[in-house]
């Protein structure tokens, strides 16, 4: 038993099969705030608040000033309402978005039964996500020094779905009907996890390789 | 019979049997993408030299100036820095500290930067093979669909730790001395499965 199966089993209520087992429960740990994203988004967001509360800075000063057109003729008092919104999403960008990922991680489940790996997140309805062990086609890790890691269940676009995990996921779980990722963040034991849908899914078929 | 260190070994699953395992040479140094990557490095860092100076005699001017150069100029010169010199060396730490296996079972890529990381595919789940190889046989390979451009940038992919195993999309083993070795290895399994 790795973690606190009778939990798993309240939580994932009503969306498990009779016969199945719950392997393993668990949620992302809130108090990691950063991945390998950030050593983008982090400057990109600092260059892009802090330029924008610069400009609006600027605006608001030369208002104050008693001046309603820029050089170029343009309404300062339009140019400091656009602005605003460039700040709130500069300032999302630099700090909302970790409270955003902080939310959602704890509306975050996982859970691994002895068919299924199963993503639960917990807005609305609940959005869902289930992969058969059987039929997963990659598993990849990665663990820090302290045992909390990432496990990644599925192929992964080199793409696509780069704002996963990072708090900008947020707008789409409440505006749209976006699933959750196919992916375990930060979870404890992660290496034991890994593990266990090792070899859960080796049990759940035969090898085609054997002996090479 | 392989070699295996002990952070290998703990990946494999029990019953698993590795059939080849191996590093990218870091004597390859370059990637083809460095034909358009080294001239984009030198006009950033000429840029930033230019961008860094005219603030830095700006500021003796008006000393207020002073946090908008740390602000802005530096990590623009650190940028520069990395784009021209120091993702070689990172691209060469990173290569020292990976690891690629096959098995019977699945294609690895591991390593050993900012954690543990293993990236890894099961052999029936390859869809397909690409390779880029020199006339004498060395190069990488990328395990399933793998998009032209990542196929185009090569190990210059290693320069960006968000890019890491695992975070980009297929396996690749990235400038193996002699690729061939692997391709038909891969090959022969896909087919007997």
């Amino acid at each position: 038993m790795l973690s606190d199966i009778s939990l798993g089993r309240e939580v994932f209520r009503g969306r498990l099969a009779p016969d199945e087992d719950v392997m393993w429960c668990g949620q992302p740990k809130t108090s990691v705030l950063f991945d390998a994203n950030d050593i983008f988004l982090v400057p990109f967001s600092l260059l892009w608040g802090g330029f924008a509360l610069f400009w609006e800075g600027s605006v608001i000063a030369a208002l104050l000033r008693g001046e309603t057109k820029s050089g170029n003729g343009g309404d300062l008092l339009m140019f400091a309402i656009g602005g605003i919104v460039m700040v709130l999403i500069g300032l999302y960008m630099i700090v909302g978005r970790f409270f955003g990922k902080r939310w959602l991680r704890r509306r975050t489940h996982y859970m691994v039964t002895d068919k299924r790996a199963v993503v639960l997140v917990s807005i609305k309805t609940g959005r869902i996500l289930s992969l058969d062990l059987e039929c997963l086609t990659a598993l990849s890790k990665s663990i820090r020094k302290d045992g909390i890691g990432t496990i990644r269940l599925e192929k992964g676009s080199p793409w696509s779905n780069r704002q996963d995990n990072t708090g900008l996921d947020l707008l789409g779980y409440l505006l749209s009907r976006q699933k959750p990722p196919s992916v375990f963040y930060d979870i404890a034991e992660a290496d034991r996890v890994y593990e266990l849908i090792n070899e859960l899914r080796r049990e759940g078929r035969t090898p085609r390789h054997a002996n090479g | 019979m392989h070699r295996l260190n002990d952070f290998i070994g703990r990946q494999l699953v029990k019953g698993e049997e590795v059939l080849w395992s191996g590093q990218p040479d870091p004597s390859m140094v370059f990637s083809k993408a460095d034909v358009v990557l080294i001239p984009a490095g030198v006009l950033w860092a000429a840029m930033a030299i230019f961008f860094s100076a005219e603030i830095l005699s700006a500021s003796k001017a008006d000393s207020s100036d002073a946090p908008l150069i740390v602000f802005f100029a530096v990590p623009f010169t650190l940028l520069a820095f990395h784009a021209t010199l120091g993702r070689f060396v990172f691209r060469r730490w990173v290569k020292s500290r990976t690891h690629y296996v096959v098995t019977n079972e699945r294609v690895l890529a591991l390593s050993r930067v900012f954690g543990d990381n293993v990236h890894a595919w099961f052999l029936d789940e390859i869809d397909q093979l690409t390779t880029v190889k020199s006339k004498r046989g060395a190069g990488s390979i990328w395990f399933g669909e793998a998009p032209w451009w990542l196929v185009f940038l090569g190990s210059s992919v290693l320069d960006a730790p968000a890019a890491l195993p695992g975070n980009l999309g297929p396996v690749v083993f990235y400038d193996l001395r002699d690729v061939n070795r692997v391709y038909d290895l891969v090959n022969e399994l896909r087919s007997s499965g």
